[in-house]
């Protein structure tokens, strides 16, 4: 699963976009200490999941993302009620929206030695920067994104690119950016909610609604909608 | 996909092109419940097991009965898909993700995926099959735990006998995952830019490597043979117990 291996656009906009990914604590107790350590740098998006009536349920929590916007089988949780979790489980996922958050989750997971594997998505030479000054990690592996090739004209235009690529899984349809972006456009909704109501679709809530909004809010300046 | 139509007042789901992600019955925005997953018997089912629309199949990442039994997918409507998990099984591995633990890719390796579909556009299986069968040319080894490698003979990288009827069906996204010697890295890339030209899709490659002391292992080959990737990507920061170094 490269669940985000490719995620499109400039340094500027990318500098902006860090996704921390950590396998299950080896003791339910490691997990918490974990999903403490992603909590405590102000996440765009966590995730872990709980078990609830003997199903593993995944809990999401998304900046600017209430139970007004909650929807189907999409519900919100509270970053304070993601802290409250007492038994977290599965992977443990953060979406952050600066360098400096995504090099203090990696500290305290090497400080912590819980011995769960972890990966840092986002650009090569700052990770590599930030892990020359961490305790314990270092880059043992790199997955690097050689682009795209086919048939690219069945693509859509990169700046649409950059939004969507942010789900791994392609859960998050162009035509329902550009729909939500006008939508925005015409006064309808919020960019903060056309972001969260894209981010939504990503099941493993790996898309950066902070970089969303942005995102949005820079085609309605620059294109036509 | 832009497989849901709207026309005459009523809006329709085309099912040619609809890949069976199950992104609209998530979303939960229809106002009289409207959508449902038809029960889709083999080989439709391929598209829902590689478009994340199907209800768990297997009881873990890596059992594949699901394929290997041409399951049927269940009809599904959004009280179904609420009361069981929806998106289980997974078009790909750990990969890179737990080398630290699991020395899957050695000092000498480069790991390399096709990612078909991606970004947003889908695939038809008879597209992936021409570059999994250029990469085996090339001296590719499939990844067995890949839910695409339980589909083809590992050593032509050809659809099998018993699975070709799945040629035509279209999916989300399917992923080949290789390993090869690193000095074959060009050999690869080459092969998939070949095939790459006779698809009616697009798939997006990664490159995995090793790094040792800060410096990517993979990098004087990359930039012999001119191949480009992006300033960003995945770390494995090496933090996994019991470490592979």
């Amino acid at each position: 699963m490269t669940h985000s291996n490719h995620r499109r656009g400039s340094r500027e906009s990318l500098i902006g976009d860090w996704v921390v990914f950590t396998y299950p604590g080896k003791t339910v107790e490691a997990s918490r200490k974990i999903l403490d350590a992603y909590t405590k740098y102000n996440p765009v998006c966590c995730n872990c999941s709980v078990m609830e009536n003997e199903k593993r349920t995944s809990k999401r929590y998304m900046r600017g993302w209430d139970k007004r916007l909650d929807s189907g089988v999409h519900k919100s949780v509270t970053l304070a009620e993601m802290r409250g979790l007492k038994e977290p489980g599965g992977w443990i996922t953060g979406v952050f929206d600066n360098k400096e958050s995504a090099q203090g989750v990696i500290n305290e997971l090497g400080e912590g030695e819980f011995g769960s594997c972890t990966v840092v998505s986002g650009i090569f030479d700052e990770v590599f920067d930030f892990l020359k000054k961490a305790p314990v990690a270092y880059p043992h592996t790199i997955n690097m994104s050689a682009e795209t090739f086919g048939r690219l004209e069945l693509l859509p235009e990169p700046k649409i690119l950059e939004i969507i690529t942010m789900c791994g899984h392609h859960f998050v349809s162009r035509h329902l950016a550009k729909h939500l972006i006008k939508e925005v456009k015409n006064g309808r909704r919020t960019a903060k909610d056309a972001a969260v109501e894209l981010g939504k679709q990503c099941t493993c809530n790996f898309f950066n609604v902070a970089r969303a909004e942005k995102l949005i809010n820079d085609y309605i300046k620059t294109e036509q909608v | 996909m832009a497989a849901i139509k709207e026309g005459d007042g009523k809006s329709t789901i085309d099912q040619d092109e609809c890949v069976d992600c199950g992104v609209c019955i998530r979303a939960g925005v229809c106002p009289v419940d409207a959508f449902y997953f038809p029960e889709t018997p083999w080989p439709r089912s391929i598209r829902a097991m590689f478009s994340g629309g199907a209800l768990s199949f297997g009881k873990n990442f890596y059992d594949f009965s699901y394929i290997t039994e041409k399951a049927t997918t269940k009809a599904m409507a959004f009280k179904d898909v609420k009361e069981g998990r929806i998106g289980g099984g997974s078009r790909g591995t750990d990969e890179m993700k737990t080398n630290d633990v699991s020395g899957r890719f050695k000092d000498g390796d480069v790991g390399m995926a096709l990612e078909f579909g991606r970004p947003g556009v889908g695939f038809k299986f008879k597209d992936i099959e021409k570059a999994s069968v250029a990469l085996a040319m090339a001296g590719a080894s499939f990844e067995p735990l890949n839910p695409y490698s339980v589909l083809i003979e590992p050593k032509t990288g050809k659809i099998k006998k018993e699975f070709r009827d799945v040629l035509n069906e279209r999916a989300l996204s399917a992923i080949i995952e290789c390993v090869a010697p690193k000095e074959k890295l060009p050999d690869l890339y080459n092969a998939a830019m070949k095939a790459a030209e006779e698809i009616d899709t697009v798939f997006t490659m990664d490159i995995i490597s090793k790094a040792k002391g800060g410096e990517v292992l993979l990098k004087p080959i990359l930039d012999e043979a001119g191949i480009k990737v992006r300033i960003n990507g995945k770390t494995n920061v090496g933090l996994g117990r019991p470490l592979i170094k």
